[in-house]
């Protein structure tokens, strides 16, 4: 039962304090971003006050709910006096959007039922198994087990200080950020004891949080029901997805969705549903390194990203500022602090992140194979990747349109192939292990990119479409 | 219209066919040589004839795997490429393996997981083994229980082997194969988190996507040429079934691991229970010590090293590699828990930075297997 409330607590403190903050839900789509979203500020906001307030790892719910009950309820006071918010209504006036078609209701029904299928297998792994999947066990989850079992916030620390301390834990990745281990914690001491699926159920509710915040940010984007949902079943669907919803323990499934929901919130901003959403995209992507140590690249995209979006018509004069950064770290380097990483070093032929022990000579690395096989052979992804060259050579003229958002992804995937073919991540890609999970990352906010620009497509098409048309009653404050 | 798509899809079948990996001629299967189930020889467990025919049938009332072999066989590898199997009532437990000997090496056994038997035939493209060459003189199955899955000492009830068929490549088998690998039940495996499809084997020489992306492929090419505009619709709706298509196809394969999930979690938790048993037995054992020192963990492997690890949080344990290097530095009481047969890993005569001498150490207590070894005197003073 305390389980159920240490997961239904965080939902409604942060499903209140976004109700609050950005939106007052209407209609079915509103109600499943104020969930989807509100999960996860919720599990945020628990993990910061576990950062900071650190009660004994065992007293940590019996401590901390009592704080997140009446800020639930005060939060979802004044969320009760905000007006609820037009989703179609922007600064720039009412969205247009494609017409639902007749037969949207039976395929919203029919994904409705494979959703329900799909959820039992990925719960039935979670419920019934321990830790499966290998860095769950040795890695993610050691410090929360340590810290529960033993009742005390112990330090880790290297070898050499390990062998003469005898108050602290060894651990090779004791520098992977603790915001799971943290709320791992929350949910055994919730349990009352160490139990695996206490805090495994984590994932696959991450998992629907995900689904219900692609399908309701993608019609808020104006996306009629039946692209919404099948751009999120799409989503969904993916095997290596699926497998980390249900192999509990990695860090990847919720930086994806983390960041997918930051996106999301940019995607939102660019339209003109205002300055909130700029900010939600920025707080959701500081929580990324958080999450795991790639977050903080991925966090410096993120804010490039909403750059381009908080200055649209200065975006060809922030394509030229990078363009200059970048030419500057070729020729003459970069010497940088950033989160997690350290002193950045960057320059032709060399990268260094002591931070994270990155120490690299930058050379070419034939993995394009391996990297074919990872995103186009081996059955990870359905038809994702296959599908996605014709569909972005069909819609590029909307990609300006979604400027921030085709930023966000194209430099993601730039990241990543520069990454696995230019350093010795090489390694992680020849062997089939890192290559795939970091793609992941990208994939909530690549799916719904695709599917936004799709959407354009359809609609700029005009007459074999449906057609296009403002809503009606849509007012025009944003 | 209806005529265009239907030229189409005709294309796209085709297309399909051509880009499976194998010929297209001859259609059906030149050779076919039938083993004879009842002539295999149970190299454990038993294999008993099922009266009447319908081949044999396995069990081991003592163990947990059982092996069926067939000696003396002359087959030209490259001639004969395709296994065709049909097994009834084998548990989702078991992992099946396939293995075979070479004439030009006969002491070599090789092997590799196949797909689960799934009650009809089954076949399986032998061409993508490595090792699948030349004359082969010895085939056999085994039976074991499925890896880092099932907890050893798992019984499984009795299954028959109905028809084993070593057959030449064609058509009709490279269209089996393909159909059968989409639908191979893979239970997980420490690689899936990484990436699917390995779980069977290494790396997996042909993809199953590869056929039906150019089916796809050919159909939307065809249906844009021939359709131009009106072209929308098929294309969604061919992307949509294939997508379906794929979709069940995995959807499947995690029914099948949600029902080795239940039986397996049914007879314990984890598959490693032997290790987590010592872990427990050692957790007992140290909790009457008045000091609570650091363990170091040294096993035959990293996954049983981390394992271990895991199961005695939150005692103060690490790797063994940690005191590589340094163990001098290793303060007296530290407790070493290691397998007796890789005692000589961690205690050796001969004095060195990565092992300890007998002088310094000490066996303090014995769990089944494994031994409890203790650092004492010299070293450094905490």
């Amino acid at each position: 039962m305390s389980v159920l409330l240490a997961h239904l607590l965080p939902l409604l403190a942060g499903s209140a304090l976004y109700a609050a903050l950005i939106e007052r839900p209407r209609r079915l789509d509103d109600w499943l971003r104020v969930l989807g979203y509100g999960y996860l500020i919720g599990l945020a906001l628990v993990a910061v006050l576990v950062a900071v307030l650190s009660p004994l790892p065992q007293s940590v719910w019996s401590t901390l709910w009592m704080i997140l009950v009446p800020v639930a309820l005060v939060v979802a006071i004044a969320a009760w006096w905000r007006p609820p918010a037009d989703r179609f209504a922007t600064a720039n006036g009412p969205l247009t959007h494609l017409a639902e078609p007749a037969w949207s209701r039976w395929l919203l029904l029919a994904l409705a039922a494979w959703l329900l299928v799909r959820t039992m297998s990925i719960g039935t792994e979670v419920e019934a198994r321990d830790l499966f999947a290998w860095d769950a066990w040795a890695t993610w989850s050691v410090k929360a087990k340590v810290w529960y079992l033993s009742n005390v916030w112990l330090p880790f620390v290297d070898e050499a200080t390990w062998l003469g301390d005898p108050d602290s834990r060894y651990l090779a990745a004791r520098h992977y950020p603790n915001g799971l281990p943290f709320l791992e914690v929350w949910f055994v001491s919730a349990n009352g004891s160490w139990h695996v699926p206490a805090f495994a159920t984590l994932w696959p509710l991450l998992w629907l949080a995900a689904i219900a915040i692609a399908i309701g940010q993608l019609r808020a984007l104006s996306l009629p029901w039946w692209l919404a949902a099948t751009a999120t079943a799409v989503w969904a669907s993916l095997p290596l997805i699926n497998t980390h919803a249900a192999l509990a323990g990695y860090a990847d499934l919720p930086l994806t969705i983390v960041l997918g929901a930051s996106g999301l919130a940019l995607a939102r901003y660019t339209v003109g549903h205002g300055l909130r959403h700029l900010l939600l995209a920025v707080a959701l992507a500081l929580l990324l390194p958080g999450l795991k140590l790639e977050g903080s690249l991925w966090l410096l995209l993120v804010l490039f990203a909403a750059l381009v979006a908080a200055l649209p018509r200065k975006r060809w004069l922030l394509t030229g500022a990078l363009t200059v950064i970048l030419l500057w770290t070729l020729l003459l380097g970069l010497h940088l602090p950033l989160p997690a990483l350290g002193w950045v070093e960057a320059g032709w032929g060399y990268l260094r992140a002591p931070g994270v022990g990155i120490d690299q000579v930058l050379t070419w690395r034939s993995v394009g194979p391996e990297i074919a096989q990872a995103m186009l052979l081996a059955p990870n992804w359905h038809l994702l990747w296959w599908l996605s060259l014709p569909l972005l050579l069909l819609t590029w003229r909307g990609w300006a349109q979604r400027s921030a958002l085709s930023w966000l992804c194209l430099g993601m995937m730039a990241t990543i192939l520069g990454i696995f073919c230019f350093t010795d991540a090489a390694v992680w890609a020849q062997d089939l292990t890192a290559m795939n999970r970091v793609l992941m990352h990208l994939t909530l906010l690549w799916v719904c990119w695709l599917a936004l620009l799709v959407s354009d497509w359809l609609q700029a098409r005009g007459s074999a479409a449906p057609v296009r048309q403002p809503l009606p009653g849509s007012g025009s404050s944003a | 219209m209806i005529a265009r798509v239907l030229i189409a899809i005709g294309a796209a079948v085709l297309a399909g066919l051509l880009a499976l990996p194998g010929p297209v001629w001859p259609l059906l299967p030149a050779q076919s040589l039938e083993v004879e189930v009842a002539a295999m020889n149970a190299v454990y467990g038993r294999l008993a004839a099922i009266e009447g025919g319908g081949g044999s049938q396995v069990a081991n009332d003592r163990g947990d795997s059982a092996l069926q072999a067939l000696a003396g066989m002359d087959v030209d590898a490259d001639e004969l490429a395709v296994l065709r199997y049909r097994m009834r009532n084998f548990s989702s437990a078991l992992e099946l393996v396939f293995l075979w000997r070479l004439a030009d090496d006969p002491e070599m056994l090789h092997s590799a997981t196949i797909p689960k038997p799934r009650g009809g035939d089954q076949t399986f493209a032998l061409d993508q083994l490595p090792n699948w060459q030349g004359r082969v003189v010895e085939i056999g199955f085994g039976q074991i229980p499925t890896a880092m899955q099932t907890p050893p000492g798992t019984p499984f009830p009795p299954f028959s082997i109905e028809s084993i068929r070593l057959e030449s490549m064609s058509l009709s088998n490279a269209l089996r194969a393909q159909v059968d690998s989409m639908s191979a039940l893979r239970p997980w495996a420490q690689r899936s988190i990484n990436s699917l499809g390995r779980e069977l084997s290494e790396a997996p020489r042909r993809s199953t996507l590869v056929p039906i992306v150019v089916a796809l492929a050919t159909f939307i090419l065809l249906s844009l040429i021939l359709l131009r505009r009106r072209a929308l619709l098929p294309v969604l709706a061919a992307v949509a079934v294939v997508w379906l298509l794929v979709d069940w196809s995995w959807q499947r394969q995690l029914l099948a691991q949600n029902r080795l999930t239940e039986r397996t979690v049914s007879t314990a938790p984890f598959a490693d229970v032997d290790l987590a048993g010592v872990a427990d037995r050692f957790r007992a054992w140290y909790r009457q010590r008045s000091e609570a020192p650091k363990v170091l963990v040294a096993a035959p492997s990293a996954y049983t090293t981390y394992r271990m690890i895991w199961h005695l949080l939150p005692i103060d344990a690490a790797t063994w590699n940690v005191a590589l290097g340094r163990v001098d530095q290793l303060v007296p009481g530290t407790l070493i828990l290691v397998p007796a047969d890789l005692v000589d890993r961690v205690v050796a005569g001969t004095p060195s930075d990565s092992t300890l001498t007998p002088q310094r150490s000490r066996r303090v207590h014995v769990l089944d297997e494994w031994q409890v070894i203790e650092v004492v005197g010299g070293g450094v003073t905490p």
